[in-house]
């Protein structure tokens, strides 16, 4: 599967990441030689295989859903980037038309 | 009277216990280590000198009121990608280099409550992607055989912070290796725990799937001595296993008459370096002579574990590493000039270049038109590479391989290829896509440049695995070696 430098760009779109100009060529030759590391797979046939990954993951054991002790507003934001009158401050999301 | 930084924990702790040392005289005997060795070592991101001296007063005190545990008063460091409240977590990023948890994990805790010390915060891979810690944003860290050469990774630091004597033990995580395959190159005793066997509260997430934390130890018995801190159920991680607590320690026996042990040809094909190969077979020579039945075997599906792991792992990072977004903590953008800008930037300036590599290798393969190509078929054939283990297991204990294809490479050599930077783990990932444990020990020496042993038991045999690895290292010294730096 060639891997172009369109597909690198489409991919960091959809994933809301920048990367520079060199990255894109690096990328797009290193993802492409790993890619055929994974050709080998194709060797299984898995059309009668379930997907299955570990025993107390697919159990999925839920707490009990008790009142506890939640982080305090100083410490929710002790890590913001940006806070003003104990919010936290990030450029507009949705925009008015 | 031995060195205090070459001292195991046992060791140390019964030194404690008869008062012969004092906890203040370990901890300073660590810390001046850590001042003398670190501009050669890098072991450390952060090391916390305050909080570990008044800890260790407070931990003579408990052996003065016999209230002391084993790991009462020992010194340890910690990977820094596990949380730890008021002390930076940075993992090895750009990202968080700024960030401060609020809180322990699980992990932290039950050292904290049986009085170990922390002297700071382990060097890593970059949000432990990685197999050399060159990718830690901060510094590379070398290993103490050999400055020049790598100390495996991604839990490089911990591993070459026992080997160095900067730390009695470390607590590591490993995903696809990133505890065995540093253990097996700087010489240590490194133990990833069946999946679940840990709480991952408070370890930041890479792969959510295979993550697991564990510990870096001089030697075997002391592996199981932090093994029983750290593991059992844990309220705030629903993946932890519903467990009895269990005493490792009662496992150690030199006593391995009748032990099955499978030695997969697949391990000891092309790629393995000879002399590696070569340690392992007279390792496995040991056992046979000490009473354990050694055959040969075929676990043919080794060969698409590095596949299934490098597509799973990737998805599940991408998916995890999506929380960096710039707006609750970690790192963030200048002058924004929108809320996507700022996130794209932010991402784009706080993670280095294997984090973006692997991003985009995740979200390619969980990307339309890809997903069941890819991802899906890498799910299934986990589950066929689980169920070639189980049967394995079946007629065998224990399965014995190399931990490390080769020994440790010079730093700079591999960075620039990530495929064959991913061959490092080639030994380690099938044990980790199983969910099952693997212990490295050292089993040689190449160069003067330590080989690992892997020791795969199945689920939750934890116990068999620390047996053979002690009675092993009863019968050979490997695991007394240090380096002279």
């Amino acid at each position: 599967m060639p891997i172009d430098r369109e597909t690198i760009i489409h991919l960091a779109q959809i994933y809301r990441i920048a990367i520079t100009d060199n990255e894109v060529e690096e990328f797009s030759f290193q993802i492409e030689d790993i890619l055929k590391q994974f050709e080998i797979l194709q060797e299984i046939d898995t059309s009668k295989i379930e997907v299955f990954a570990h025993e107390s993951i697919e159990l999925n054991e839920l707490r009990v859903d008790n009142v506890g002790i939640s982080l305090n507003q100083d410490d929710v934001l002790l890590n913001a980037p940006s806070k003003f009158n104990n919010q936290i401050v990030f450029p507009q999301i949705i925009e008015y038309t | 009277m031995t060195n205090l930084t070459d001292l195991t924990i046992h060791e140390a702790h019964k030194l404690l216990k008869g008062r012969e040392i004092s906890s203040v005289e370990l901890t300073n005997a660590f810390l001046n280590n850590i001042e003398s060795l670190e501009n050669k070592i890098q072991a450390f991101i952060t090391v916390t000198p305050d909080l570990a001296r008044s800890a260790a007063i407070k931990a003579d005190k408990k052996y003065q009121d016999n209230s002391a545990s084993t790991l009462t008063g020992i010194p340890m460091q910690i990977k820094d990608i596990i949380s730890s409240k008021g002390i930076p977590t940075t993992c090895g990023s750009n990202m968080l280099k700024d960030y401060i948890p609020t809180y322990d994990a699980t992990v932290l805790s039950r050292l904290y409550e049986n009085g170990a010390i922390l002297l700071g915060k382990g060097n890593m891979d970059e949000f432990a992607m990685g197999s050399s810690t060159e990718n830690s944003f901060f510094h590379p860290t070398a290993n103490p055989w050999n400055l020049n050469r790598v100390p495996g990774g991604s839990s490089g630091g911990g591993a070459a912070a026992v080997a160095s004597g900067e730390s009695i033990f470390a607590l590591g995580s490993d995903t696809g290796g990133s505890i065995r395959q540093p253990a097996a190159l700087c010489g240590i005793t490194g133990l990833k725990p069946t999946y679940g066997l840990v709480s991952r509260y408070g370890l930041v997430a890479f792969a959510s799937s295979l993550d697991q934390i564990g510990p870096m130890t001089k030697d075997v018995e002391d592996c199981a001595i932090v093994l029983n801190a750290i593991h059992g159920k844990d309220i705030n991680d629903s993946t932890s296993l519903n467990v009895q607590n269990f005493d490792y320690t009662e496992s150690l026996s030199e006593n391995i008459k009748g032990i099955k042990i499978g030695l997969p040809i697949e391990y000891f094909a092309d790629g393995i370096q000879a002399e590696v190969r070569e340690s392992v077979m007279k390792a496995a020579d040991l056992f046979r002579e000490a009473g354990a039945i050694v055959e040969e075997c075929s676990l043919p599906l080794t060969k698409y574990a590095l596949a299934v792991y490098y597509i799973i792992a990737p998805s599940e990072a991408s998916s995890n590493l999506a929380r960096y977004d710039g707006v609750r903590y970690g790192a963030t953008s200048a002058n924004p000039k929108n809320a996507w800008e700022s996130i794209e930037s932010t991402r784009g300036l706080g993670f280095g270049k294997e984090v973006k590599r692997r991003i985009m290798l995740g979200t390619y393969a969980l990307s339309s038109g890809y997903y069941d190509a890819y991802y899906v078929k890498a799910l299934k054939v986990r589950s066929l590479l689980r169920k070639e283990f189980t049967n394995a297991f079946k007629q065998f204990d224990a399965i014995i391989t190399p931990t490390s294809p080769t020994v440790a490479f010079p730093i700079g050599t591999k960075t620039h290829d990530p495929v064959s930077m991913y061959m490092n783990d080639a030994c380690t990932l099938a044990a980790s896509i199983a969910g099952i444990p693997a212990l490295s020990i050292p089993c040689g020496f190449h160069e003067g440049l330590p080989i690992g042993m892997q020791i795969i038991t199945t689920y939750l045999q934890e116990s068999t695995a620390l047996k053979l690895g002690y009675a092993y290292q009863k019968m050979t010294d490997w695991h007394k070696q240090r380096p002279t730096i």
